[in-house]
């Protein structure tokens, strides 16, 4: 495909789609959710949960180095057949557009319960739909910029502000350090915290277009492991600084995180608002590429000759995924929901896919 | 007689028109006639006063009859009398046996024995003759031949080498280009002593013929970026070019941003350095202002000065110089955020004190960023137009006066005054002007969608700012490069600047030839010489 | 290219129509009322509620008058009572209270500066978590603002102007930070207590401030003491220094100890360092013990009778002295705190449910276990110098 060419993206850049589109709303909620089922072994629950997640992923890529010229879609539609590969594309595609409108409608009720209080939730979705949109008609080399450029930002923001929380620790409040609940607690959790991590499957995609692709492994792991260590940290943090208990109050912990933790006295003081755009950053990242993904995706599956076409279209279903939840509670279920769907699905085509191949016998094609 | 429809007379008349003095200088051509080519070429130019024919006999016996032509203006006249004048008309050419048709041999022997000019040509076409004669060389015919000399009498009234204008250094080289296409080459020329800088002209605009040299280094400069760029440039099709400007519109990859694509500097210094550092340079004749390409976002942060005083102040200059962006660009809109939106983000006693101040303001923030912003830029226009003594003057008390009444009538509030004070000094403080422009203009959408949305507003125009500079090009190098795609060995010199011995590479995006600034080891030529 | 011609007019119409619609969270700064502390008190029931009801409250808001407070050249510099505006609403609940101040002030109510919240103790005495509510909702309010308990009406003690104070809630908000830094006085911001308040095995406590109206007096009066969400009693200034030297590792202020060689005069003794161990043990009684061991490192701050301390054995006993004297006002402390209040504002439950889960899951009232909980404290003192004098 035109599209796709060889070397237009950077080992660097690779890593940073990755890490980009994991940091965004799995940070804002998670830690109420988790710690509610595994209290302070929370963070052994992201662990677990990020350690399945760079399984997936390294085999993602084992799968995606045999077919150095295709994406997923692509080879998919080759391995199996049509079918059975289209029909996995559009679950993966659909599922990415959904997940681009439930992330954009966190981020919303977030900004729209602390800091934009009378703007009409509709109007905060479709302004970041307007630029996730902007940057969709992009090429493949902009993406990768782009996520380069701001992956430095969040990543050096995020430690600054868990730095800074750090200070605010209560140790008492993190021990004991296994939850004293026992294991499935702690399992439970860890599929809880896949949510975190949704969105890295979407570097099937990207494999071909990478520079050097033998760095594949090396970068994606540099890639998955900085949101690890960002989460465990949230995590051990705000378990720290407010105890199980008080976070099950919290809707929005990690915001109340940064509410509490006094920023040396510069010239703003209360820093949430600051918080809050960097955290626009971080979500944006993870719903553009999300959604520039499925763009693509369907692109490749339908055969068309360029993205643009699509991304205005896809749009409006974006917007109305967003919208569907009635309210907080739906949310979370919809996020329950889209978590297993995720994991089954990501399993399943990995299951499916070197099947096809261990039956095919094909070791896979020669890079041109 | 048939008679001529209204049109077709339009036609004849229109047809005419067109039949202008080039396309006749293309058609004709020279014979072997004096008196018919001058008649010509008096035809072509028009009988304009400053054109001069000189009519003489050569000196001695031979009775042949010769003419100069020149554009009084254009040429040097002491030159004209002494070294084609005066031999010709003295020199005793050999008489009688010329008297034959071997009698080309007066050309040559004019040639070779007898005119005292340096730089010289021999053409057999009328164009050219045109050509030359409007570039300030003195045509010279021999009746008999339809060989002509152009004789390069160049010279005219020139501005003298002066301090640049818009790029002033405390310690560093005081010399900046001038109009004249021919100091500015020479400028470059003694700061790279090099044989492998190359200066090749071209000539483009239909009628401004405009001289212009692409510069290089040969055997450094990628070669795809000198490909690039030479014909970007030969395919240029428009009439006028009077400015580098012009050039750097009809060259650049993107049009639809603020943003330049290429640099302008009046400095031969810095010319010299980008061309070393594996850049191409663009001179212009009739423009102080060079073209550099390709450049990279990185570059509008460093002033030539950068590089003369200790890196530690150089680094420190440059983080200066980023703070005053990043200020320019979003201070307004930060301020309309922080009143309008979010007024916890201060200290209490600062925010009571907005408060205050803002308490007889009958318009809200935004209406008085824009107010007061938009008076700034007017007030800036105005200053440029105001002859030198009078324009600062007025600038700054304008500024001043404009402030103070604004805040007596309570217009605005003070500390609105404050912050576009702040801002228009910080858009000085960025080194080059077009991007200075370029970030002002950015402020504006950002103030909107500050208004509309607060910060969040502010940082999804900056992520919009961002993805459009992600997407921009120069000649193939993108915009951000050393930022995205990242090369770490020139990162070291973007915000920080390092110290020279550090500067060991050459840019990596620039995939020059040569990579090593520094050769311990020499040259392949043998020149060691150190940046 | 045809589909970017078509797609820019679409997207600047789009935009444009949300500009159009208007800025809606657009408020500015001098339309906003900077409410800088809150007071929350009871109010007297008056008979014009017909249906049932708990109690009345009343919230005071101190609001902040900008106009006269930014001065400019050459004003006279505005402080005190004329700063500030206090206004009160009555309502059933704090929400209510909030609605009805609204509706006397032509700007809107913002909580983003307020930098105190003053509750009575009358209020406090009957619960508070009932009212906390309106303020972990609200997300302007600051998290860090500092909630205090007073003595007296919450009304008076915003009434109240001492004679420095530019901004009353000012001066209440350096008072207690600097109390903080000086480590006299716990560091209690509103999400301390209610975070206190929601996790099992520690109860809350807040600073506790009296007030002289006619004076305009403001005083740090010690602590107050909570069980559950109820304030069931109050520690004075002296108490709160030995609170937090057990529980927080606090410096704390002076201890005065007699001398040793008159045992006439005094010595006032400052810490300048400490170091807190504590141990969590389980008897064969099957209750707790908690082992402390607290070593002091202090210097004399000023001494009445002209003792030397220069020698050896003088040292000694004077450190002696010091470590009785502290072991036995902390002592006290707890005891009082355990039975009387039955309140666990240490934190030892959280240390048990930190320490010993299984213990924890076993128990199931954690005040009545407090009760029987020892204190095992061994204190340390080492006296270093002796400032200027001899």
């Amino acid at each position: 495909m035109a599209m796709k060419e060889h070397g237009k993206l950077t080992e660097r850049q690779f890593a940073g789609i990755i890490a980009n589109t994991l940091l965004g709303a799995g940070t804002l909620l998670l830690p109420r959710d988790i710690t509610a089922v595994s209290g302070t072994g929370a963070w052994l629950s992201v662990l677990i949960g990020g350690f399945i997640s760079i399984i997936l992923l390294l085999l993602l890529i084992n799968l995606g180095l045999r077919f150095p010229e295709e994406t997923i879609m692509e080879y998919g539609m080759r391995l199996t057949n049509k079918w059975i590969g289209g029909l996995i594309g559009i679950a993966f595609c659909t599922y990415w557009l959904f997940i681009t409108g439930i992330i954009v409608r966190i981020f919303s009720l977030m900004l729209v319960s602390s800091v934009l209080l009378k703007t009409p939730l509709e109007v905060i979705v479709i302004a970041m739909l307007l630029t996730v949109l902007y940057f969709s008609r992009s090429d493949l080399q902009i993406v990768g910029r782009v996520n380069e450029i701001y992956f430095v930002f969040v990543i050096l923001f995020i430690m600054y502000a868990l730095f800074l929380g750090l200070r605010e620790i209560n140790l008492i409040r993190v021990l004991p350090l296994t939850g004293g609940k026992g294991i499935m607690p702690i399992l439970k959790g860890g599929l809880k915290s896949f949510f975190s991590f949704l969105g890295f499957e979407i570097v099937a995609l990207f494999i071909p277009s990478l520079t050097t692709q033998k760095l594949a492994y090396n970068y994606s792991l540099k890639g998955i492991v900085t949101p690890l260590v960002a989460y465990i940290i949230t995590m051990i943090v705000s378990v720290g600084v407010f105890g199980v208990e008080e976070l099950q109050t919290l809707v929005w912990p990690t915001l109340e995180l940064i509410k509490v933790t006094p920023f040396p006295g510069l010239l703003l003081e209360r820093m949430e608002a600051v918080f809050i755009a960097f955290w626009v950053v971080a979500i944006f990242t993870t719903a553009a590429n999300v959604y520039y993904a499925s763009v693509v995706g369907f692109t490749q599956i339908f055969k068309l000759k360029e993205h643009k076409t699509l991304t205005l279209t896809l749009l409006p279903l974006a917007y109305l995924s967003a919208i569907l939840p009635d309210n907080l509670h739906d949310v979370f279920e919809y996020v329950d929901i889209v978590t297993k769907f995720a994991a089954g699905l990501i399993i399943t085509t990995i299951i499916i896919y070197f099947a096809a191949i261990f039956i095919k016998g094909r070791k896979g094609d020669e890079r041109s | 007689m048939k008679k001529k429809t209204i049109r077709e007379r339009i036609n004849e008349i229109l047809s005419n028109r067109t039949d202008n003095p080039g396309e006749k200088a293309k058609k004709e051509k020279l014979g072997q006639k004096l008196k018919e080519n001058l008649k010509l070429i008096e035809d072509i130019i028009g009988f304009s006063d400053d054109v001069v024919v000189r009519e003489f006999q050569l000196g001695g016996k031979t009775g042949i009859e010769a003419a100069i032509i020149f554009v009084d203006g254009l040429t040097d006249k002491q030159v004209i009398n002494e070294n084609i004048l005066k031999p010709l008309l003295i020199e005793k050419f050999p008489g009688d046996e010329l008297k034959d048709p071997a009698r080309s041999d007066i050309i040559k022997f004019i040639k070779d024995k007898t005119i005292t000019i340096n730089e010289l040509k021999i053409v057999d076409q009328l164009e050219k003759v045109i050509d030359g004669v409007l570039d300030g060389d003195t045509a010279l015919l021999v009746d008999g031949y339809i060989d002509t000399f152009l004789l390069n009498t160049r010279g005219w009234d020139k501005r003298s080498i002066s301090e640049p204008q818009s790029e002033t250094v405390v310690r560093g080289p005081r010399d900046s280009f001038t109009e004249n296409f021919r100091t500015n080459t020479a400028l470059i020329r003694r700061r790279i002593k090099h044989p492998a800088l190359r200066i090749k002209g071209i000539s483009i605009g239909k009628y401004s013929r405009t001289n212009i040299a692409i510069c290089y280094i040969e055997g450094l400069t990628n070669k795809y970026i000198v490909e690039e760029i030479k014909e970007r440039i030969s395919n240029i099709d428009i009439d006028n070019i009077q400015s580098s400007g012009t050039i750097e519109q009809l060259i650049e990859d993107n049009h639809f941003t603020p943003f330049p694509q290429l640099l302008s500097t009046e400095r031969p210094d810095r010319v010299a350095a980008f061309l070393l550092e594996g850049r191409v340079a663009i001179i212009v004749d009739g423009t102080p202002f060079a073209l550099i390409a390709p450049i990279t976002i990185s570059i509008f942060l460093q002033s030539a000065e950068d590089y003369y005083d200790r890196f530690i102040i150089g680094s420190f200059l440059r983080v200066i110089r980023l703070l005053a962006i990043i200020i320019a660009m979003t201070l307004p809109a930060l301020y309309i955020s922080v009143i309008s939106f979010h007024p916890e983000m201060i200290p209490t006693q600062l925010a009571l004190a907005f408060a205050g101040g803002r308490a007889v303001v009958p318009f809200p923030a935004y209406t008085e960023a824009f107010i007061i912003t938009i008076l700034m830029e007017l007030l800036r226009e105005a200053s440029i137009r105001l002859p030198d003594p009078v324009g600062s003057t007025i600038g700054i008390v304008g500024a001043l006066i404009v402030g103070e009444a604004a805040v007596s009538a309570s217009i605005v509030s003070p500390f609105m005054v404050i912050v576009v004070a702040t801002d228009t000094i910080a858009s000085f403080a960025i080194p080059n002007y077009s991007t200075a422009i370029a970030f002002r203009l950015v402020k504006y959408p950002l103030m909107i969608l500050a208004t509309i949305f607060g910060l969040y507003g502010l940082v999804l125009g900056l992520i919009i700012l961002s993805i459009h500079l992600a997407g921009l090009k120069s000649f193939g190098i993108p915009y951000l490069t050393p930022m995205a795609p990242s090369r770490l060995g020139d990162l070291q010199d973007t915000v920080l600047r390092p110290p020279i011995w550090s500067l060991r590479k050459r840019p990596e995006h620039l995939r020059t030839k040569n990579e090593k600034r520094f050769s311990s080891t020499g040259d392949d030529d043998g020149y060691e010489r150190t940046r | 290219m045809r589909s970017r011609k078509r797609f820019l007019p679409f997207l600047l119409i789009l935009l444009v129509s949300i500009i159009l619609t208007g800025c809606w969270d657009l408020k500015d700064i001098n339309r906003r009322v900077m409410v800088v502390a809150l007071g929350l008190d009871l109010a007297e029931r008056t008979e014009t509620e017909n249906y049932e009801y708990i109690s009345m409250v009343k919230l005071t808001a101190q609001v902040a008058i900008p106009e006269k407070l930014s001065g400019g050249a050459g004003q006279p510099l505005t402080i005190g009572a004329e700063a500030v505006w206090n206004v009160s609403a009555i309502g059933r609940n704090v929400s209510m209270c909030y609605v009805n101040l609204q509706q006397r002030l032509q700007d809107e109510l913002f909580l983003g500066h307020t930098r105190v919240l003053v509750i009575s103790e009358d209020l406090a005495r009957e619960g508070l978590s009932r009212y906390m509510n309106f303020f972990r909702n609200n997300p302007e309010f600051r998290r860090l603002s500092y909630l205090l308990i007073s003595e007296n009406k919450a009304e008076d003690l915003l009434n109240t102007f001492p004679k420095t104070a530019n901004l009353q809630a000012i001066y209440l908000m350096n008072l207690i930070e600097d109390e903080i830094q000086r480590q006299t006085m716990p560091d209690l911001p509103f999400i301390e207590i209610a975070i206190r308040d929601v996790t099992s095995g520690v109860d809350p406590i807040a600073v506790l401030i009296s007030s002289d109206k006619e004076t305009g007096n403001i005083k740090y009066s010690g602590l107050a003491v909570f069980r559950g969400d109820r304030m069931v009693g109050k520690l004075d200034v002296e108490e709160t220094w030995s609170y937090l030297q057990l529980a927080e590792g606090k410096l704390s202020g002076l201890q005065v100890v007699r001398d040793v060689e008159s045992e006439i005069g005094r010595l006032s003794i400052v810490f300048k360092d400490l170091k807190r161990k504590m141990r969590l043990v389980l008897t064969e009684k099957g209750n707790f013990k908690f082992e402390c061991k607290l070593s002091f490192e202090g210097i004399i701050f000023s001494q009445e009778v002209p003792a030397v301390y220069t020698k050896e054995i003088y040292l000694d006993q004077l450190e002696n002295r010091v470590s009785t004297e502290v072991k036995r006002e902390i002592e006290t402390v707890f005891y009082k705190v355990q039975q009387k209040y039955n309140a666990d504002i240490f934190g030892f439950g959280e240390l048990v449910k930190t320490y010993m889960p299984e213990e924890w899951k076993r128990i199931e009232d954690w005040h009545e276990e407090f009760k029987k909980v020892e204190l095992e404290l061994d204190v340390e003192t080492i006296i270093r110098r002796s400032g200027m004098h001899m």
